[in-house]
C-alpha cells in the first residue's frame, strides 16, 4: 500500500503542488491588506463604502453567508466568515474529486488503471488506499494554505491580525466539510466507474447544502437540513467557540458512510475500462 | 496452467462472451484469434478480475484469480491491448512500482529495456506507440511471472522488435510459462503459437493444436492465412 500511496502522490505532482500554493499565494492577500492603517484604509474602507448597499440585501447577505456586514471588514471576519465558510469547501470539494477521479474513476476511463489493476493488490487494498489520500489530501492542502497566509501575520506588524491555534481550528473544521463532498464524489465515482457522477453528487449535495444554509431561515426543510445533515450547518464559529465535538462527528460519520457506499460499489463491478 | 472454464460475460448491450473454455497447459502458447469484437480483451480482463462474468471458474496454477486476486496477480504477467500509462512518470519509475508491489528488483526489466532498446528516462508523454508498447511489455515479464496474457503484444512494435519480443515468448515458454496472447493476425500468431483458439461473436468455435490446422490448410492446398477466412466464414453460416 505505501508503495501505492507513493505513486498516487507521484503522479499528479504538479497538480498537487498547483493546490498547495495557488490559494496560498491568494490568501496571503488578505493578511497584507491589514499591513498599516493607510493600506487598510485604501483596501478595506474603501470596499466597505463602495459595496454598503449590499448589508441591505439579505438574500445576497446569506448567499454569501455574511450576518454581521462590519465584522466581514476585519481580518478575522473576512478570514473566518466568508473564505472558511464558502471557499475552503468548495475549493476542497473540487480539489479532492479532481485528484481522486484521476487516480480512479478517470483512470479506468483513459486506461491507466488498468496497469495498476494488473498489480498485486485487492479492490479493497486500492479502495482503502484512495480513500486515505481523499480524507487527507483536502485536510493537508487547506492546513498548508493556512499556515503559508499566517507567515506574514507571524512576521510582519499588521494592524489587524489573527490568533494561531484557533484560526488553524477553524480551517480544520471548514476543510472537514469540504472532504465531506469530495468524498461523496469519489465514493460515487468509484461506485459507477464514471467520473462525471463524482462532480454531479459531489458537488450537487454542496450546492443543496449551501442553498439550505442560505435560506434556513426561511423555510422548515432547509432548516432541518442545516441543522441536521449539513456540513455547511456543522460550521459555527469555531474560530470564537473553538471545535464542537458534536459537529465535527456529524461530518465524519457522512464521510464514513460515503466510503462505504463508494467501497460496495467498486468491490463488486466491472472496471469501466475502454 | 492456464484454465477458463465456461466463462460467460455480457456487457449491457448482451455483447461479451458466452461459455467460453480455454485451457493451456505448462510451456504452451496459444493464441487467442478472432476480429475486433469477437471478445479476445473480454477474456483477458475476466481473467485479470478486472470484469466480473457473471459464470466461470478462472485459475492460474490452481489459484482462482477471483478469489484470491493478489496471489494470481504475482504471478501472471499482463499486457493491455491499448496501454496507456502516467504521462509524468519515466518507464524506470513504472518498472520499480511494478518490481516493488510484487518484491522484485528491477534488474530484469532494466535487462529487457536494454534488449528492447528502451531508453528508461523517458517521460510517458515522450513515448512513441512502440516505445509504450515496449515499456508495457516489460511490466508484464519484469517479475518473471508464471503465466502470461498478452493482449496484442506486437502492436506497435517494429519488425526488429517484434522478434526480440518472439525469442523472449520462446525463452519463457520453454521455462514452463503458459502464454495467452491474442491477435487478429493469423501470420503473426503462426510465428510462435504451439495452439490457436478461434472466437466469433463471443464463442469458441475452434479450439486446436496449430499443426492440426496447419495440415488442414496444405491437405487444402491453402495458405494458412487463406485457409483460416475461409474457416472463419464457413463457420458463420
Amino acid at each position: 500500500m505505501f508503495n501505492y500511496i507513493k505513486y498516487i502522490l507521484s503522479v499528479p505532482k504538479k497538480l498537487i503542488l498547483t493546490w498547495v500554493l495557488a490559494p496560498a499565494v491568494y490568501l496571503c492577500l488578505l493578511p497584507l491588506a491589514f499591513a498599516n492603517e493607510s493600506v487598510e484604509s485604501i483596501l478595506i474602507d474603501t470596499q466597505r463604502d463602495a459595496f454598503s448597499g449590499m448589508s441591505e440585501n439579505d438574500g445576497l447577505m446569506n448567499f454569501l453567508g455574511i450576518s454581521d456586514w462590519d465584522n466581514v471588514f476585519t481580518l478575522e471576519g473576512m478570514v473566518t466568515t466568508y473564505f472558511m465558510n464558502l471557499f475552503v469547501p468548495i475549493l476542497v470539494a473540487i480539489s479532492t474529486i479532481v485528484l481522486l477521479n484521476r487516480m480512479s474513476a478517470k483512470a479506468e476511463e483513459d486506461g491507466t488503471f488498468e496497469f495498476i489493476a494488473s498489480l498485486p493488490m485487492t479492490r479493497g487494498t486500492i479502495y482503502l488506499t484512495h480513500s486515505i489520500v481523499a480524507v487527507m489530501f483536502g485536510i493537508f492542502i487547506s492546513q498548508s494554505w493556512f499556515h503559508i497566509m499566517y507567515i506574514p501575520m507571524a512576521t510582519m506588524t499588521l494592524s489587524q491580525t489573527m490568533d494561531y491555534a484557533p484560526m488553524i481550528q477553524a480551517g480544520f473544521q471548514s476543510a472537514l466539510g469540504g472532504v465531506s463532498y469530495g468524498v461523496l464524489g469519489f465514493s460515487i465515482a468509484a461506485y459507477t466507474g464514471k467520473s462525471s457522477n463524482g462532480w454531479t453528487f459531489g458537488m450537487g449535495l454542496l450546492g443543496i447544502e449551501w442553498i439550505s444554509n442560505m435560506l434556513s431561515r426561511t423555510n422548515d426543510i432547509f432548516l432541518w437540513i442545516d441543522e441536521n445533515i449539513s456540513s455547511f450547518g456543522a460550521y459555527g464559529n469555531p474560530y470564537k467557540d473553538g471545535l464542537d465535538t458534536g459537529d465535527i462527528t456529524l461530518v465524519v460519520a457522512k464521510i464514513l458512510i460515503f466510503l462505504v457506499i463508494g467501497f460496495i460499489g467498486f468491490r463488486n463491478r466491472s472496471l469501466n475500462l475502454r | 496452467m492456464i484454465s477458463i472454464a465456461s466463462l460467460t460475460m455480457l456487457y449491457k448491450n448482451d455483447k461479451g462472451v458466452k461459455d467460453v473454455d480455454i485451457s493451456l497447459e505448462d510451456g504452451e502458447i496459444k493464441g487467442l484469434l478472432g476480429p475486433n469484437g469477437s471478445g479476445k480483451s473480454t477474456i483477458m480482463r475476466s481473467f485479470m478480475g478486472f470484469l466480473n462474468p457473471s459464470k466461470g471458474t478462472l485459475a492460474v496454477n490452481g489459484i482462482d484469480t477471483l478469489a484470491n486476486p493478489v496471489g494470481a496477480k504475482k504471478i501472471i504477467g499482463y499486457l493491455p491491448g491499448d496501454p496507456q500509462l502516467p504521462q509524468n512518470l519515466t518507464s524506470e519509475t513504472l518498472f520499480k512500482l511494478g518490481a516493488q508491489m510484487r518484491g522484485d528488483s528491477i534488474d530484469y526489466a532494466m535487462e529487457l529495456a536494454e534488449r528492447f532498446e528502451l531508453d528508461v528516462n523517458q517521460i510517458g508523454k515522450e513515448l512513441s506507440k512502440g516505445n509504450r508498447q515496449k515499456t508495457a511489455l516489460i511490466l508484464a515479464f519484469l517479475h518473471k511471472p508464471q503465466a502470461l496474457v498478452l493482449d496484442e503484444p506486437t502492436s506497435g512494435l517494429d519488425p526488429f522488435h517484434q522478434r526480440t519480443f518472439f525469442e523472449l515468448v520462446e525463452e519463457f515458454s520453454g521455462n514452463g510459462v503458459s502464454i495467452l496472447l491474442s491477435s487478429h493476425i493469423i501470420t503473426e500468431i503462426e510465428k510462435i503459437t504451439s495452439s490457436i483458439a478461434v472466437l466469433k461473436e463471443g464463442k469458441k468455435i475452434y479450439d486446436e493444436p496449430l499443426s492440426t490446422f496447419k495440415k488442414q490448410a496444405k491437405d487444402d492446398g491453402k495458405d494458412l492465412e487463406d485457409a483460416f477466412f475461409e474457416f472463419y466464414d464457413r463457420k458463420g453460416e
